[in-house]
């Protein structure tokens, strides 16, 4: 006994060091910022803090072209709005049941603007921090957007900060298809240029080309149907030949988040919940 | 003594999450100054006291970029071998006395070689760890070499730069 206390002793930094690499492991392998992690992600207060000091310094580089790109939004969406306007008053008193199908559509989804703290996009797994948190409203897995289209989806919570997957990390997968078309496949990150991403899995007779826009499903209702995602650069097929992979240039520039806008959408976690319960049955 | 170096760690924790972090030069180097910290610690302080240091620091950073236990586990490792790493770089006759490892402490060339061995090595456990998480060896290898030489840079000039000094 004597001898092995010794032992331990004369080795103890041998000890410690397994001790500290075993507890390194664990933390790389188990890592999953969900609720109960909060405390070992940039959500956790002190870090908010920090990084919410950092964001109220770094948050005026490139406002000038935030508001260049802020403006044509605001433009394309005049024009929009001027022809939904025309349409409504064309289809005015066509059917009640029509009317009472678009206010149900527009009221599904709200918007909860936050402002980015904390960004990164030369990292293999990117995550965004943002100065809102469940006091705000905001709980995991709700879509973020910006002006120019999708930023990611909220992975964890804490009381005043959020931490966003970033769709620059392969671990989100995004449901998208081709504007137009009804088939879709899954956006992911291949790790290389923030600029762009791939989407997989793209049957071989959908007719898209070059310069073609991406746009979200909305089978996840995380994000609503038809959110800009980006334009298609290149594509090319993959392993086996019924499927293409297209390379799409996103419409979000990373490299400047500022400002974005969370989705809440009313019926997701009715829709979750239901999910979870159909899988549970099986 | 002890206060230096807490306002050490202090500034270098924050300028690694607020500034260094963001830095992506080239699209590929990030440099890592924050383990100049476990650089200038005593060369006789005892390794547990080290590795729990730098344990310490590396989650920290870890917290802020969220990457729990990447850079906690390399810089436990970099502080792990630091002895051996001085003892090697160091004359024979200098190893009894305990000193803070610096240019002007260990002169120019002992310096360079003991930094640039610990920053190679703090940087080949960082992206081996990335590795695991997305393989592509071109980019693994140019990231490794511009964050190393990047990092190893500023160590020398963070060295320079130190107040106090003679």
């Amino acid at each position: 006994m004597r001898k092995l206390i010794y032992f331990l002793i004369r080795h103890s930094s041998w000890l410690l060091y397994m001790i500290y690499a075993v507890l390194s492991f664990v933390l790389l392998v188990k890592y999953n910022p969900y609720q109960q992690s909060v405390f070992f992600s940039s959500a956790n207060e002190v870090a908010g803090q920090v990084y919410a000091v950092k964001g109220g310094i770094t948050g005026y580089f490139g406002l000038r072209e935030i508001n260049r790109d802020l403006q044509k939004r605001n433009g394309a969406l005049e024009v929009e709005v001027a022809n939904l306007r025309e349409r409504v008053r064309r289809l005015e008193g066509d059917s009640l049941l029509e009317r009472h199908e678009r206010d149900s559509i527009f009221s599904n989804y709200n918007f909860i603007v936050a402002q980015v703290i904390n960004n990164s996009v030369s990292n293999p797994n990117n995550y965004i921090t943002l100065n809102k948190g469940s006091r705000d409203g905001l709980h995991s897995e709700m879509g973020v957007v910006d002006q120019n289209g999708i930023v990611g989806i909220v992975n964890a919570v804490s009381d005043n900060f959020a931490v966003v997957i970033s769709l620059l990390n392969p671990k989100l997968r995004l449901s998208c298809k081709v504007k137009g078309s009804s088939y879709f496949g899954s956006l992911v990150w291949d790790g290389k240029d923030a600029r762009y991403a791939v989407l997989e899995e793209m049957p071989r007779h959908v007719k898209f080309a070059k310069g073609d826009t991406i746009i979200t499903s909305g089978y996840s209702a995380v994000f609503p149907e038809g959110i800009m995602v980006g334009v298609i650069s290149d594509f090319s097929k993959q392993r086996n030949d019924n499927f293409y992979a297209l390379r799409v240039q996103l419409s979000t520039d990373f490299n400047r988040l500022n400002d974005v806008r969370i989705i809440e959408s009313k019926g997701q976690r009715e829709k979750n919940a239901l999910e979870r319960e159909a899988m549970g049955n099986e | 003594m002890v206060l230096t170096y807490i306002l050490l760690f202090v500034l270098l924790v924050l300028l690694q999450v607020t500034v260094l972090n963001d830095i992506s030069l080239f699209g590929y180097a990030t440099p890592f100054l924050y383990i100049y910290f476990i650089l200038r610690l005593p060369s006789l302080m005892s390794a547990n006291w080290v590795m729990s240091i730098a344990f310490l620091m590396g989650l920290i950073v870890d917290i802020f970029s969220n990457t729990p236990g990447m850079n906690a586990l390399a810089a436990t490792t970099i502080a792990f071998v630091r002895k051996p790493v001085l003892a090697l770089v160091l004359p024979r006759s200098d190893e009894a006395v305990s000193i803070v490892p610096s240019i002007s402490s260990l002169g120019l060339g002992h310096f360079i070689g003991y930094s640039f061995l610990m920053v190679i090595l703090f940087c080949v456990l960082i992206f081996v760890i990335e590795a695991f998480t997305f393989f592509s060896p071109l980019t693994l290898i140019l990231r490794f070499s511009s964050s190393a030489v990047f990092t190893f840079l500023l160590v020398l000039a963070a060295d320079c730069l130190k107040p106090g000094k003679k």
